[in-house]
């Protein structure tokens, strides 16, 4: 697909790639909205999360995608190997905490921040 | 004669293998770590491993030596503790200074404090910051404010429980400062004068850090001025900050008593409470030198310490606890950083802090049992050598280009040690309190680490931050990059470059802070300590008549102590530098070959 021309004028941003209206996107949108860095959702085929997430990488200028389907998240760089994403949350791990989380995360990924570990489990 | 000079340390035990005659040969060395107290029956196992394997790299057997020789143990147990003697207690949640990563808005903002389900009833004349639970998302929230604002409304700021500032910020008709990530935000009472303030990003709050602009923003009177104080120097620095006038409410530091302790010298005594500070104690020591004796109170952190140093030295030499007494002690002031008692999010400060190391000795240790139980387990005569301290400089005047008078600095983990050999051959020595031990506790206090390995990582390795996936930025400023991908656990982090590779530091810390934290620990100690060590062995306390100085020791080999040492004494015009043994053996094994050498020559080097 080519880009349409005016697109390279506009600013870099993280490509976040999800099914139309799945109510998985909105917090990972809130939580790079809170660190302060530019998205951009798209709608590929997620045809396997990790080959989605790093053509997202490759695409964004910023070098970061994300794919987010029930069946899970991916977070990726250009950078990286394929098949070895940055961060993977499995589908019973996709909770709006753990999802803001992976936002946030995805920022300080772009920003060069530590990330926010995973908060210790009680009991 | 074949002989293999044996040396026992606290941390490691060293052989130099050499044959007797006009000119000595020295044929091996070996190191290998000490088991056991130095000085007592476990060491046997150590000693024999180590002769062993330098009896192997001179491609001989144990039984072709002639005679193993010991050192004259001269035991120094040291032992290093922490003295709190602030901390900071705020009442009735006065302050809010957690310094939130993305607090929203800008600029400053004073009101009464107002919860946002109240907010619809909220009167329009009466400025007002919004204070927002969790139980409240930023949508709720921001229509909430824009409501009131559309009533015309004086919203001035906002407290948010949640990590929301931006989010509720970038919805709001009009701009206003929000801190967010306030934990315990069911403390922040309503109804009463508060300020927020938020900076630009990379810079800091000009308001609530002044106390003359509380004094403005709350009308104080000059003495509620002298007593808020500590609030704007506790927002010093943060990005954001919130100040609420409640009755009662301030935050104070406490003095935390810490005891005092009794220096007894020869002929004059002193008592110093701990809380005067590091200085004072040193002054006070000075002034009491020769140290005797050290009384002190029990129940407080020093008092036990100097107790188990005490305990542990009774055990080693079957004396009672009462018969052993403190030779030294250094004190270093320190920060701490603490929780805030009565913090609403979590606050962090700074508590100040003094950190003790003593050192007790004893003449020696009667290596006798030790020396049958390896002649038995080896069939080789073993007998007992020299005097440690001489034993050390001797071996350290193998290093090229030294002559007498050559000073030794011997950095170790428990003391610092210094001996001076003068032109007549005489020696003297002493043993000082505070070294490795205490600057990996330094470092672990002021870091806040609680972890002692990890501290002890940081002393002796450089560090390095990984600022993409593909390169680390050393602390000199050097950019380093990998052919593949960086570890993510060390993304964004600083690192120890450890020679088994990058450990990331998890802690949030700035990599400029660690390294200062960890040379300021160096230099408070063996800087201080070689001063002390060597104006007490100099002939007439005069540092300039030592002509050569000499580091040897584990501590010789870090990365940065040697240069600290070197500039500290550069005004001294004294040649100094890390010892070079036998030309080949750097820093270490100087008293092994010193043993040798006493019985390898014609009577060799006194």
């Amino acid at each position: 697909m080519n880009a349409p021309l005016f697109e390279v004028r506009e600013k870099p941003r993280v490509f976040v790639g999800g099914i139309r209206r799945s109510a998985l996107i909105p917090p990972v949108l809130e939580g790079l909205e809170e660190e302060g860095i530019p998205w951009k959702v798209r709608h590929p085929d997620l045809y396997g999360l990790t080959d989605a997430a790093h053509d997202l990488a490759r695409e964004s200028r910023i070098n970061v995608g994300l794919a987010i389907s029930p069946e899970g998240a991916v977070l990726h760089h250009r950078d990286l190997p394929r098949e070895r994403p940055l961060f993977v949350l499995e589908t019973g791990e996709l909770t709006p905490e753990t999802l803001r989380r992976l936002g946030r995360n995805t920022a300080r990924l772009v920003k060069g921040n530590p990330f926010i570990p995973e908060p210790e489990c009680k009991g | 004669m074949l002989i293999a000079g044996v040396d026992i340390g606290n941390n490691s035990t060293e052989v130099a293998v050499a044959r007797t005659g006009k000119n000595p040969e020295f044929l091996s060395s070996s190191l290998v770590r000490t088991i056991g107290l130095k000085g007592t029956l476990r060491n046997a196992m150590c000693v024999i491993d180590a002769v062993d394997r330098a009896m192997a790299s001179a491609g001989m057997a144990r039984s072709d030596l002639d005679l193993i020789l010991l050192n004259k143990a001269t035991p120094v147990i040291g032992d290093v503790a922490m003295e709190t003697i602030t901390e900071t207690v705020i009442t009735e949640s006065a302050m809010i200074g957690h310094d939130p990563s993305t607090p929203g808005g800008l600029g400053l903002g004073t009101g009464l404090t107002v919860p946002v389900r109240n907010l619809d009833r909220h009167p329009v004349e009466e400025p007002c910051i919004v204070v927002v639970k969790n139980t409240l998302d930023f949508n709720g929230a921001a229509r909430a404010i824009n409501r009131a604002t559309s009533r015309g409304v004086k919203v001035k700021g906002a407290v948010v429980q949640k990590d929301d500032g931006v989010l509720i910020h970038n919805r709001l008709d009009r701009p206003i400062p929000i801190v967010d990530e306030v934990r315990h935000i069911d403390k922040v009472p309503s109804g009463m004068p508060a300020a927020v303030e938020v900076a630009r990003v990379g810079r800091a709050i000009e308001k609530l850090s002044n106390p003359y602009d509380i004094a403005t923003l709350f009308e104080l009177t000059p003495e509620e001025t002298r007593q808020i104080t500590p609030i704007a120097r506790a927002l010093t620095g943060n990005r954001s900050g919130v100040v609420i006038k409640t009755p009662k409410g301030d935050i104070r530091e406490r003095r935390i008593p810490a005891g005092a302790i009794t220096l007894v010298g020869d002929s004059r005594n002193q008592t110093v409470d701990v809380e005067a500070g590091a200085d004072e104690i040193m002054a006070r020591l000075e002034q009491v030198m020769p140290l005797a004796e050290i009384k002190t109170q029990p129940g407080t952190n020093a008092g036990g310490m100097f107790e188990r140093v005490r305990k542990v030295m009774a055990e080693l030499t079957d004396q009672p606890v009462g018969m052993i007494s403190i030779q030294d002690i250094l004190a270093v002031n320190t920060l701490q950083p603490q929780h805030v008692l009565g913090s609403l999010a979590g606050e962090f400060t700074k508590g100040t802090a003094v950190g003790l190391a003593a050192m007790v000795m004893t003449q020696n240790i009667p290596m006798q049992r030790l020396a049958r139980k390896l002649a038995d387990e080896t069939r080789v005569n073993v007998e007992i050598g020299g005097v440690e301290a001489e034993m050390a400089v001797t071996g350290a005047l193998t290093t090229p280009g030294t002559r007498a008078p050559l000073a030794i600095l011997d950095l170790g983990g428990g003391s610092t040690d210094a001996s001076v050999i003068h032109k007549d051959g005489s020696v003297d020595s002493i043993h000082l309190a505070g070294a490795g031990d205490m600057v990996t506790m330094l470092i672990n206090t002021e870091l806040g680490l609680d972890d002692t390995d990890l501290a002890e990582q940081i002393k002796r390795h450089p560090l390095a931050k990984a600022e993409t996936l593909f390169h680390m930025r050393h602390e000199s400023g050097a950019v380093e990059f990998f052919d593949t991908h960086l570890d993510p656990a060390l993304f964004g982090r600083v690192a120890i470059l450890s020679p088994s590779g990058p450990i990331p530091i998890v802690k949030d810390l700035n990599l400029n802070q660690i390294v200062t934290v960890r040379q300021q620990a160096k230099k408070k100690v063996f800087v201080a300590n070689a001063l002390r060590a060597l104006r007490r062995v100099a002939p007439g306390g005069n540092i300039r008549l030592i002509g050569f100085v000499a580091l040897v020791g584990g501590s010789a080999l870090d990365f940065e102590i040697p240069e600290m040492i070197a500039d500290a004494l550069a005004e001294y015009g004294v040649v100094l530098g890390k010892g070079n043994i036998r030309g080949c053996e750097g820093p270490r094994n100087a008293v092994a070959t010193g043993l040798c050498l006493s019985r390898a020559g014609n009577g060799g080097t006194p």
